[in-house]
């Protein structure tokens, strides 16, 4: 059922440490380990500072991790030389939140598309038509490839960064928050025209979104991240419908329903814990209300609490054990004590 | 320097504490951003202002506190905050409700705090410029107090240690809850909060989400809460108006609005929003095309260039009408047809 033959991407014991002045590093990532098959699409959600983005370029190999390895395609990137290393990113790509992060305003959008290629050694001709064949497949026509970014909306600047990931024929694509500064109804057509593209181009997809129903609608598996870990990983329909991790409910809980059904509602008291500081134990264990002495004390390793066969698993020395929902406090301030490190 | 938050306003408690007729913003050039939006908000409501970009839901918000810049024409019949009329008013006049009758938060903190003085003193500053300290070298001790019974009600922690912090030594949701302090401080009858929690992580949202009903429950601020989310305004809201090209298109009870949408556009909006009752991996319902700035210059309907039930009579301008059976009210030609018969 897991062969490391369906992964297009492993990532194994990613550790990332930022020098922090006067102290010890920040760890930005740490022990972050997770592939994604072929075909699929992983979702990754977590709230600011968590890592989500530091992952991201880490697996699209624009860093150098301080410890663990990126394999992509069978091939352990870390052992790659320059050339092949280039070779190797060229078939990854990156769409971001904000389109204008990677069009040039002074451009016109279709040298804007057809520049990647021309860089990846494609003759002008030929890097101009295949740029106009994918500005009009993502929905830009023709007559509008001499305009410059600015005469285009939000919703079509956002096509037109696609195009640009797209044109170069990519296997796997990194969309970090690609429809979070836009309108829900252009939303909607921007995550359509995603499905569309990856299962007409066969792509992989690592989907960062602090947007749980989006992720939910597009992802085939969702990593959870907290503080730099992964705290869960699973299935998405067993994710949203049975978390293990206390992390997870909390965030699943929070999300507002816009027609007001029912749920269990987990409002966490404090903020995120700084990331300067080293957690011996869980690093949720500070705002977590099952929290014990061995939570603070001992890492819990993302286990399968739920017999999925390794496919759903979390770190939670908890999950699994007790029957969540009848000793779960619910509610407004449901929890534990602030955390004295935020600030 | 004795008055507390618990206390009864000074205006009587059935004013409204906003009463809005008529209101129409323009700038410069081109239609209308606003076109005769008439709102009510009664004491210790919270109305939700929902709509996509260029609605016209912030120029509404800004205009509440005579914000709007000098090149916006604002008109109105009448718009009146806790019994104060607003039309009219000199920027001293209005510098005077602006505070005491109502204040404003944002969706970025730092944009509304001074990055160089002490939460304690921006308080602080907020008190003597509203009349509730008169400064004086005795009054330093009552500020204090007020200024930490302030940070309590917007459950910050560690309140004393705060006092003599600066902005940016504070998380993203501490310092909405300073903007919130501040922006209560001379205890308004209604708080404008823009977005206030669009920058922010949902576990972070729900706490903002939770205090603001909870000053509403203690004070009885009313609340007008400007959103894009509707899910922040199924969840807040005692009631709810979408607007569409610079107009109300819908208002009612969120349990009506957002579990029934009585107007096409309403319903669009909600289809769209990815959930739990959509099938994963297929094709989301979209609205096509978009607004443009000629939509807000229509006559007729505003949305049926882009209404999947659009006629003919959606070519005549449509009121804000009620609906047969319940509070709502909405603006389109099939409000008061049943569903079946559409």
């Amino acid at each position: 059922m897991n062969d490391p033959h369906d992964y297009l991407v492993y990532v194994e014991g990613l550790q990332q440490d930022f020098p922090a002045r006067g102290g010890e590093p920040v760890r930005a990532l740490d022990d972050v380990t997770f592939y994604v098959r072929r075909g699929e699409t992983l979702g990754l959600v977590g709230e600011s500072g968590c890592g989500k983005s530091t992952l991201a370029r880490a697996a699209l190999l624009l860093r150098e991790p301080t410890q663990g390895r990126v394999i992509f395609d069978d091939t352990d990137t870390s052992s790659l030389r320059r050339g092949a290393l280039r070779a190797t990113r060229r078939r990854m790509q990156m769409v971001f939140q904000d389109p204008n992060d990677s069009l040039d305003p002074r451009f016109t959008v279709l040298r804007s598309v057809a520049e990647p290629l021309v860089a990846a050694g494609s003759g002008r001709a030929e890097a101009r038509r295949r740029a106009a064949e994918t500005l009009e497949r993502v929905g830009v026509p023709a007559d509008q490839h001499q305009r410059r970014p600015h005469e285009f909306s939000g919703g079509q600047r956002q096509r037109i960064a696609i195009a640009r990931a797209l044109a170069g024929d990519p296997d796997f694509l990194v969309l970090d928050e690609p429809t979070s500064a836009l309108d829900v109804s252009i939303q909607a057509q921007i995550l359509n025209l995603l499905q569309e593209l990856q299962r007409e181009r066969d792509l992989t997809y690592l989907f960062i979104s602090h947007n749980l129903g989006v992720v939910r609608h597009l992802a085939t598996r969702v990593a959870v991240m907290y503080l730099g870990r992964v705290v869960e990983i699973g299935p998405t329909e067993q994710i949203f419908r049975d978390p293990q991790h206390p992390y997870t409910r909390a965030l699943l809980s929070a999300v507002p329903d816009p027609r007001g059904a029912a749920r269990e509602r987990i409002v966490l008291s404090g903020d995120l814990p700084s990331p300067r500081h080293r957690y011996p134990g869980c690093a949720f264990a500070s705002r977590c209300w099952l929290a014990t002495d061995e939570c603070r004390t001992e890492r819990p390793p993302l286990r399968d609490h739920v017999d999925s066969a390794g496919e759903h698993v979390a770190a939670c020395h908890h999950a699994g054990s007790t029957t969540l929902p009848a000793d779960l406090p619910v509610g407004p301030a449901a929890t534990a004590s602030t955390d004295p490190v935020t600030a | 320097m004795t008055t507390t938050l618990t206390e009864s306003p000074t205006a009587p408690a059935t004013t409204l504490a906003l009463d809005v007729d008529g209101l129409s913003i323009g700038y410069a050039n081109g239609p209308d951003a606003v076109s005769d939006v008439s709102l009510s908000v009664g004491p210790g409501e919270i109305l939700g202002i929902i709509g996509e970009s260029g609605c016209g839901k912030s120029s509404v918000g800004l205009s509440l506190l005579g914000l709007l810049p000098s090149s916006a024409s604002v008109r109105a019949r009448r718009m009146a905050v806790a019994g104060h009329d607003l039309v009219g008013r000199s920027d001293r006049d209005l510098h005077a409700v602006r505070g005491n009758d109502v204040s404003m938060i944002f969706q970025e903190p730092m944009n509304a705090l001074n990055p160089v003085m002490r939460i304690g003193d921006q308080i602080v500053e907020v008190l003597r410029l509203h009349g509730r300290s008169a400064g004086r070298r005795a009054d330093r001790a009552g500020e204090r107090a007020r200024a930490l019974e302030l940070l309590r009600l917007v459950q910050v922690p560690e309140p004393e240690l705060r006092l003599r912090q600066f902005p940016h030594q504070l998380s993203g949701g501490m310092r909405q809850r300073v903007m919130i302090a501040v922006a209560m401080a001379a205890e308004p009858r209604l708080l404008v909060a823009d977005e206030p929690t669009t920058a922010l992580d949902v576990t972070v949202q729900a706490q903002i989400l939770d205090l603001l009903r909870d000053l509403r429950d203690r004070t009885g601020t009313a609340v007008v809460l400007v959103s894009h989310d509707l899910g922040v305004i199924a969840e807040t809201c005692d009631r709810v108006v979408v607007m569409y090209a610079g107009q109300v298109i819908e208002e009612g009870t969120p349990a009506e609005v957002l579990s029934a949408p009585g107007h096409p556009y309403t319903a669009g909006l909600l289809a769209s929003v990815p959930t739990a009752d959509h099938e994963p991996g297929t094709d989301l319902p979209t609205i096509r095309g978009g607004i443009t700035a000629d939509d807000r210059a229509r006559a007729g309907c505003r949305f049926a260039p882009r209404c999947p039930a659009a006629r003919t009579e959606c070519g005549q301008p449509q009121a804000l009408r009620p609906v047969p059976g319940d509070g709502r009210r909405v603006r389109c030609v099939l409000a008061d047809i049943t569903e079946e018969d559409r």
